[in-house]
C-alpha cells in the first residue's frame, strides 16, 4: 500500500472519531487493494487449455495473424507460443510487468503505449474488437511453470526485447507478517535486449520453461493411462468411462518419462497438411466409437491433449470449419427463422433470396472482425478452425430431418436503469440450431462470445433454463456474439459469469425468450408432420411390437414426433458412423445364452425371431430413457447379454 | 519441546519444484571455437554447396521444402548459412533440432531461444520447425519408442542430416548402453532408408584422436574394414597404396595388439565410418549405397600434432537401384541375375579409398591463402552479426596481421 492510500485510511479514521459523537456522516469513496491482484499471478484458472487461451487472445488483440504452439507431446517439458503481432514496446513491456491485472487496453493509456486504436480504446489498431481487458492474460502461463521467457519484436526496431519472469507462489503466511507494510512482488524479471538486423520483423514468443508436473500431467492424460493399467478388460469394478480414448498421442512411461509405452493413435498422418489434420479430427470425433446407443463424447474419443485442442477451437476467434452459421444461404436447405426481441413474440420464418445469407438478411455484424481478418492459429502442425457446422448434423428416425435455424440480434435500450447500474450498452447477435441429434454431445448448449472470444463453452442449462423441456434442450446448440457490453460480467478468468450484472440477467431473458420461441416452431412443425402421416395399423407381432416401442418412445422422450432409433444383431462388420441411428450389437455375444434347439422347427424359429424383436424393442426403451448412455458400447452389450441370460432360463 | 520433523512424502512428489527456478541472464557474447572462419568455411563450402547440389540434382517435390536434421549451437548458424542458400533457389528450410536439456539452467538456452525466434520469423524457415528438447542419442531406443524418436518420425525423411559433434561419433562403448552415437545413427539411417527414395546427405563432424574414440568401439570400427580386406584384394591393395595402412596393422589393430599412430588412426577411422555405413545401408533391402564427398579436417586440440584431430565428413546416400529380372525369359531383355547389393558395397568401400585419401586440412589450406581467409571472415561476419555478435570484433579477432 502506499503512502498514498495509508494516508487516505488514516484520515477517514479521523474523520469517523472526529464525528461518532455527533453522530455525524463521514462520506468517502471506496478503494480497492492490490492483494486481490497479486494472487492472480499464481494462476487461477483450472485447466492448461485455459492459460494457452489467454495467450492466444494476447495475440489477436495484438493484431497478429497467425499463432503457432509448439509441444513436444507426450511429454510437455516445452510449450512455446509464438505470434507475429505487434510486440511489446519497452514501454508496453514495462507496463506489463508493473501494472499486472492493470491493462492498457480499452484505456486511453492504451491509446499512450500504442496498444489500441487511438481513437477508440476498445478496439485494437487494426480494429479487432479486443478480448482482453483486465491484464492477466500473460501471467495466465502460472497455471503451467513458475518461470517463462518472453522475447518480443516491435516493427521498426533494431532490437529484440528478452524478459525472463520468476514468479513465486503467494504466501497468506506470510502477508500475516508483514501486514499492510507488504510490498505486494509476486516474482522477479530480468529485462534485456539484444540487437534484431530484421528490423521489419514483429511478434511475440513467450516459452515456458520448467513446466508444473501437474500441468504435464494434465496434458499427458497420466491420471487415465494409470488408472486403465491398474484394471483389467474382465475388471467388473472397470466404470465404463475407464476405457482408452480412441484418439491420444500415446501413453509416456510415467516412470522413465522420455520413452511411450503405447502409441499414438491419431486421425491424421504425418503427410496431412494443418488443415487436413483437423478435419480429420472433426470427423473423427463426429464418427466417435461407430454405431454406438450414445452420443460421441468428447472425452471417450479424445484424450486430454486433443481435447485441449478442440476446447482452444471453440474459444479462439477462429474462422468456422464449413462457415459462419450466419452465411447460411437457401440451398443449405436448412429453414431459417427470426428470433423475436418482444417478450412474447414469436420466431417467424423467412426466405433467403438466391445467394442471401442469414446475416446479409436480417443485417448481422457480428462476424466483422475489422481490416485483420485473418488470424490462423496452429498447435504441433494442426491447424484449428471452430469445429462447429450447422451442416452435416445426423439424420435420425425423429419426423423433423432437416434442422432448424433460428436467428435474431439485440441491442437492448437500458435507460430505464440509472447510468452507474446500468453497466453500459449491451449489443449482441445469435443463433439458436435445433437438430434431432446433436453431434458431439458437448456442443449441446450455448456458446456466449464476447467479442469473438469465449471461455465458458457449451453451457448446457441454457442460463438455468427451468422450463421442462429436457429432451428439446438436448437437441440444441446455440452461440450468442455479444459486440457490445457483458464483459463487465465476466469474472477474470473469463469461465463463469457473475449472475447479478444486469446484462447477463438480459441475456438470461432474452436467451430463454429464444428457447421458448424455437420450442413452439419446433412442436408445430412436428405436429404437422405428424398429423400428415398416414397412419397404418397393422396386426402382426412384429407391427405390435414397433407401436408399442413407438409409442414408450415418445412417452419417455415428451415428443410425439420422435421415433425410436433402429437396433440391429448382426455379426457382419459394421458400417462406421453413417447413420448414426443405427445401433449394432453382436448377435452371436448378446444371444450366447440361448440354447439352440435341436432341431430347428419353423415354430422354433419363429418364437427365436419373436424373441429377438423382443429383446429389439427392450433396447429401445432402454435407450429412450438414457440407460445406455453413460456406458461404453461393451457394458451396453453386456447388460443385454445379461437380460437375454435371464429370460433364457428354463428349468431342468 | 522439541520439533517435529514431518518426513517428506510421496505426495509431495511433483506438487512444486524441488530447486527455486532462478532468473537467467544474458550470455556474454564471446567468441567460441566453431565461430572460427575455418568453421563457416566448412558450412559455406562443404555443407551448403552439397546442399545446393542435392537440390539441383533431385529437383525436389513440389512444395520445395529442404528437410533438416540439425544439432544446432545456440547460434543455429548452421541453420542460418543452410536457409541463406536455400532461399536462393526457392526452397524454404524445415528443420528439426535436438538439444541436450541438461543444459538448462544454463544462460545459452536463452540464446537458441532468442536464436530460433529469429529464425521463426524468416520467410524461409518452415514454421513447423522444432528444436526439442532431448539429445541426438535419445532416439535410440530398442524396446520402447523414443519421445525423441516420435518426433524425428513426423517429421518425415530428411534431406540433409548434419550430425555436428563436439566429441567422437565413437566416443560411447558399444551396446554397453543404448544410448549411443552409433545407437542413434542406426535408428536414423533405418528411419530414412524406410522412409524415401531420394538421395539425401549426411554431415559427421567428430573428433579422430585416441583419446575421444573408445578403443572398444574403434576395435567395432576397424571390424568394418578388415572384412574387405580380406575379401577384395583391390580393396587391400588400394588400403596399401592410398593410406599407407597394411593388412596387418588393421587386423593388429582390431586385436588390440598395437595401438594406431596418429595417421594411421585417422585415416583408419575415417575409413572405417564410411565403411561402417555402407555396411549398415547394404545389409537389409531396401538397399543404398553411399558416394563419400569433399571432406575436411582440423586441429581443435593440439595444433602442433602433423595428424588433424577434427574431421568434417559428408556422404551422399543413395538408394540401389536393381534392374528388373525376369527369371523365366519370357521377355528379351532380361538381365542376369547380380547380387547387386554386395557388388555395389564393394565398389563403393573400394571408391571410400581415395576419398579418405584427399581429405585435407582446411586449417592448411586458409593458412596459405589469406585472400580466401579474408572472404570467409567477411562471410562469416555477415552471420555472426545475424546471430547478434558484434561485427566489427568478429572480424578484427579473426583477421591475419
Amino acid at each position: 500500500m502506499t503512502n498514498k492510500e495509508n494516508n487516505r485510511s488514516d484520515e477517514l479514521e479521523k474523520d469517523i472519531i472526529a464525528k461518532e459523537d455527533k453522530g455525524e456522516v463521514s462520506t468517502t469513496k471506496l478503494r480497492t487493494d492490490e492483494r486481490v491482484l497479486a494472487r492472480i499471478t499464481d494462476g487461477i484458472y483450472r485447466q492448461p487449455a485455459s492459460a494457452i487461451r489467454e495467450l492466444i487472445a494476447n495475440a489477436y488483440d495484438a493484431d497478429a495473424t497467425e499463432v503457432h504452439i509448439q509441444t513436444d507431446a507426450p511429454r510437455f517439458n516445452s510449450i512455446t507460443v509464438r505470434d507475429n503481432g505487434r510486440g511489446l514496446s519497452k514501454k508496453a513491456l514495462a507496463h506489463v510487468i508493473h501494472h499486472i491485472g492493470g491493462s492498457p487496453k480499452r484505456t486511453q493509456i492504451g491509446a499512450e503505449l500504442d496498444v489500441v486504436d487511438e481513437n477508440n480504446p476498445y478496439l485494437s489498431k487494426d480494429g479487432r474488437r479486443l478480448i482482453g481487458k483486465i491484464g492477466i492474460g500473460l501471467f495466465s502461463v502460472a497455471q503451467l511453470t513458475n518461470h517463462f521467457q518472453i522475447i518480443s519484436k516491435v516493427k521498426g526496431e533494431p532490437f529484440r526485447r528478452v524478459a525472463d519472469v520468476v514468479l513465486t507462489t503467494h504466501r497468506e503466511d506470510e502477508l500475516a507478517k508483514k501486514g499492510s507494510k507488504q510490498d505486494f512482488e509476486t516474482g522477479s524479471v530480468n529485462i534485456w535486449s539484444v540487437p534484431a538486423k530484421d528490423i521489419d520483423v514483429q511478434g511475440t514468443e513467450v516459452i515456458l520453461i520448467d513446466l508444473r508436473q501437474q500441468a504435464k500431467d494434465i496434458l499427458s492424460s497420466r491420471q487415465r493411462w494409470q488408472a486403465m493399467q491398474s484394471v483389467t478388460e474382465d475388471d467388473d469394478d472397470n466404470p465404463a468411462n475407464l476405457v482408452p480414448p480412441l484418439y491420444h498421442i500415446g501413453e509416456l512411461d510415467f516412470k522413465g518419462g522420455d520413452v511411450i509405452d503405447k502409441k499414438a493413435n491419431l486421425p491424421w498422418t504425418n503427410e496431412d497438411a494443418p488443415r487436413a489434420r483437423f478435419d480429420k479430427l472433426v470427423q473423427a470425433v463426429k464418427d466417435g466409437e461407430g454405431n454406438s446407443a450414445t452420443n460421441p463424447e468428447l472425452d471417450k474419443v479424445l484424450d486430454n491433449y486433443l481435447n485441449m485442442i478442440w476446447t482452444l477451437s471453440l474459444s479462439a476467434p477462429l474462422d468456422y470449419i464449413a462457415g459462419h452459421p450466419f452465411e447460411a444461404k437457401a440451398n443449405d436447405g436448412i429453414p431459417v427463422f427470426e428470433l423475436s426481441n418482444q417478450s412474447r413474440g414469436q420466431a417467424v420464418e423467412i426466405s433467403l433470396k438466391g445467394k442471401q445469407t442469414v446475416a446479409a438478411c436480417l443485417g448481422l455484424e457480428s462476424m466483422q472482425r475489422g481490416t485483420a481478418s485473418k488470424f490462423d492459429v496452429y498447435i504441433d502442425g494442426i491447424q484449428l478452425f471452430r469445429p462447429i457446422s450447422i451442416m452435416g448434423m445426423p439424420t435420425t428416425a425423429h419426423a423433423i430431418k432437416t434442422p432448424l435455424l433460428f436467428a435474431g440480434k439485440c441491442e437492448p435500450n437500458l435507460d430505464r436503469i440509472p447510468e452507474e447500474f446500468r453497466g453500459g450498452s449491451l449489443a449482441f447477435e445469435a443463433y439458436f440450431l435445433w437438430a434431432p441429434k446433436i453431434i458431439p454431445k458437448e456442443h449441446n448448449g450455448i456458446v456466449i462470445r464476447i467479442n469473438d472470444a469465449s471461455g465458458t463453452l457449451f453451457d448446457e442449462t441454457f442460463l438455468n433454463y427451468q422450463v421442462s423441456e429436457q429432451t428439446r434442450l438436448r437437441q440444441i446448440t446455440a452461440e450468442i456474439f455479444v459486440t457490445s457490453g457483458l464483459d463487465a460480467a465476466l469474472n477474470i478468468d473469463r469461465e463463469s459469469f457473475n449472475y447479478s450484472h444486469p446484462h447477463y440477467q438480459y441475456l438470461t431473458k432474452w436467451v430463454h425468450g429464444a428457447l421458448r420461441q424455437l420450442t413452439n416452431v419446433q412442436k408445430r412443425i412436428a405436429k404437422e408432420l405428424r398429423e400428415s402421416r398416414i397412419e397404418s395399423e397393422s396386426t402382426t407381432l412384429s407391427q405390435k411390437i414397433v407401436q408399442a416401442v413407438t409409442e414408450e418412445w415418445q412417452k419417455a422422450k415428451e415428443d410425439p414426433s420422435d421415433h425410436p432409433p433402429e437396433v440391429l444383431f448382426s455379426d457382419e462388420p459394421k458400417t462406421k458412423g453413417k447413420n448414426v441411428d443405427i445401433i449394432v450389437f453382436s448377435k452371436n455375444e448378446i444371444f450366447s445364452a440361448r440354447k439352440l434347439h435341436a432341431r430347428q422347427t419353423s415354430t422354433a424359429v419363429a418364437d427365436e425371431l419373436a424373441f429377438e424383436e423382443r429383446i429389439k424393442a427392450l433396447t429401445q426403451v432402454l435407450t429412450a430413457y438414457g440407460v445406455f448412455d453413460k456406458l461404453s458400447h461393451n457394458k451396453q452389450q453386456q447388460l443385454l447379454k445379461a437380460i437375454v441370460r435371464i429370460f433364457s432360463v428354463e428349468v431342468g | 519441546m522439541t520439533t517435529k520433523i514431518i518426513e517428506p512424502d510421496d505426495f509431495v512428489v511433483g506438487i512444486g519444484p524441488t530447486a527455486a527456478p532462478t532468473n537467467r541472464l544474458p550470455s556474454k557474447h564471446e567468441f567460441k571455437p566453431w565461430h572460427k572462419p575455418r568453421k563457416h568455411w566448412i558450412r559455406k563450402h562443404q555443407w551448403c554447396a552439397e546442399t545446393v547440389n542435392l537440390i539441383k540434382q533431385i529437383k525436389m517435390r513440389d512444395n520445395k521444402v529442404l528437410t533438416y536434421l540439425s544439432l544446432p549451437g545456440p547460434d543455429m548458424l548452421d541453420i542460418r548459412a543452410i536457409h541463406d542458400e536455400c532461399v536462393k533457389l526457392g526452397y524454404s528450410v524445415k528443420y528439426l533440432g535436438f538439444n541436450d536439456p541438461s543444459d538448462e539452467s544454463n544462460n545459452e538456452q536463452t540464446e537458441l531461444n532468442i536464436s530460433r525466434n529469429e529464425l521463426a520469423n524468416l520467410a524461409g524457415i518452415h514454421p513447423d520447425s522444432l528444436v526439442v528438447p532431448d539429445r541426438f542419442e535419445a532416439i535410440a531406443s530398442t524396446e520402447k519408442v523414443a519421445v525423441a524418436f516420435q518426433h524425428l518420425k513426423s517429421f518425415g525423411s530428411f534431406d540433409v542430416v548434419n550430425l555436428d559433434l563436439c566429441n567422437s561419433v565413437a566416443a560411447h562403448i558399444p551396446l554397453e548402453r543404448q544410448e549411443t552415437y552409433f545407437s542413434a545413427m542406426t535408428a536414423l539411417i533405418e528411419h530414412q532408408s524406410l522412409n524415401r527414395t531420394d538421395p539425401w546427405l549426411l554431415f559427421v563432424t567428430t573428433r579422430v584422436d585416441a583419446n575421444t574414440i573408445h578403443p572398444k568401439a574403434l576395435r567395432g570400427l576397424l571390424n568394418c574394414v578388415k572384412a574387405n580386406v580380406q575379401q577384395h584384394p583391390a580393396f587391400r591393395d588400394g588400403l596399401k597404396s592410398e593410406l599407407g595402412l597394411e593388412a596387418a596393422t588393421i587386423n593388429s589393430a582390431v586385436n588390440g595388439d598395437i595401438k594406431l599412430k596418429p595417421k594411421e588412426l585417422y585415416n583408419a577411422f575415417t575409413l572405417a565410418f564410411g565403411k561402417w555405413m555402407l555396411g549398415f545401408l547394404s545389409s537389409n533391402p531396401p538397399f543404398w549405397t553411399i558416394d563419400m564427398l569433399g571432406s575436411w579436417a582440423y586441429h581443435v586440440s593440439n595444433s602442433n600434432s602433423a595428424t588433424p584431430d577434427m574431421v568434417s565428413l559428408a556422404f551422399k546416400c543413395m538408394p540401389v537401384v536393381k534392374p528388373k529380372m525376369d527369371h523365366f525369359k519370357l521377355g528379351q531383355n532380361h538381365h542376369e541375375a547380380v547380387d547387386q547389393a554386395s557388388a555395389s558395397e564393394r565398389e563403393a568401400a573400394i571408391k571410400l579409398i581415395p576419398m579418405v585419401k584427399a581429405v585435407r586440412n582446411i586449417d592448411t589450406r586458409l593458412a596459405k591463402d589469406i585472400g580466401e581467409l579474408k572472404t570467409t571472415i567477411a562471410d562469416a561476419a555477415r552471420f555472426m552479426e545475424l546471430a547478434r555478435y558484434d561485427r566489427d570484433a568478429y572480424i578484427k579477432k579473426f583477421s591475419p596481421t
